[in-house]
């Protein structure tokens, strides 16, 4: 098994196969990571390839001091954020509104018995502010142990469970709003 | 009564991606993005590298300075005009009769 070292070296040593390793060893949590944040399949494979160009370019740069993956991860969840901003200017630029209209999202990876219900998380979800979402979507999208999304979001081990139960209870009073809308249905 | 079953399908929308399967990009993202490394031509020079190239300019330059300050207070202005000429009468022919035996 390579160590985190040994990645960065054939990537900073410009190896394509170094690249195509890790890209089949991230790529599915960098994509699902996207995905969480973006609900948009298209949207999620733009970020995903600008995360990879990005740790490719960063490779040097690469100190050592967190995980490969708690570093892939930084990577994954600012660009997503950088992504959702840009594209919310974009969208005031353009229409004159400050929230993005995101249609209902379903995930693809969702057991049948809760499609219905994670397409109204995720709505939810969309609604947080931006550490709240993080601290949510790697706990319990990602199912990170609490310390490495402490780590990622370079917060501490407290930082993190707070910022949880803020984002619970925000989402569950979001969802008590949603609550009559799936009675309609 | 309402207001468990409320309650309860909160907890559940709240839990719902706890046994969701991961979601993979389509099977050629891969390669999109191996071309896009490859057409933007992404130098990977590491810091190390990044040194190395400015360090040996910065010597470069300071040789540089320093031949031509050196030439400059030696006041041998006039030898390259003298070594030119001296260059010129060496390879100019004296005569036309190049094809002489």
């Amino acid at each position: 098994m390579k160590s985190d070292q040994n990645w960065v070296a054939g990537l900073t040593g410009g190896q394509l196969q170094s690249f195509r390793d890790l890209y089949d060893l991230f790529s599915d949590k960098v994509y699902n990571t996207a995905l969480s944040y973006t609900q948009n399949t298209v949207d999620a494979e733009e970020v995903t390839q600008e995360v990879f160009i990005r740790i490719f370019q960063k490779a040097p740069q690469f100190k050592g001091d967190s995980t490969l993956s708690t570093w892939i991860y930084r990577i994954s969840v600012n660009t997503s954020l950088n992504f959702l901003r840009k594209k919310r200017r974009f969208l005031f630029f353009k229409t004159g509104e400050a929230e993005i209209d995101q249609p209902d999202f379903q995930h693809p990876g969702v057991l049948l018995e809760n499609k219905e219900e994670a397409t109204y998380l995720f709505k939810a979800v969309a609604t947080l502010p931006e550490s709240q979402k993080t601290a949510f979507i790697l706990s319990y999208i990602e199912h990170l142990p609490r310390q490495e999304v402490a780590d990622i979001m370079d917060l501490s081990l407290k930082a993190v469970e707070s910022l949880l139960q803020r984002g619970k209870n925000n989402l569950r009073k979001k969802l008590e709003k949603f609550y009559p809308d799936r009675r309609k249905e | 009564m309402m207001n468990d079953e409320r309650k309860e399908w909160i907890e559940k929308a709240l839990n719902s991606m706890t046994d969701a399967q991961r979601a993979s990009p389509d099977k050629n993202l891969k390669y999109r993005i191996e071309k896009e490394i490859q057409s933007e031509e992404i130098e990977l020079v590491s810091p190390l590298r990044w040194r190395i190239s400015a360090a040996a300019a910065i010597l470069l330059l300071i040789i540089n300075i320093y031949a031509i300050s050196n030439y400059g207070s030696s006041g041998n202005k006039g030898n390259l005009l003298t070594g030119s000429t001296v260059y010129s009468d060496i390879t100019l022919l004296s005569t036309y009769d190049i094809y002489e035996e």
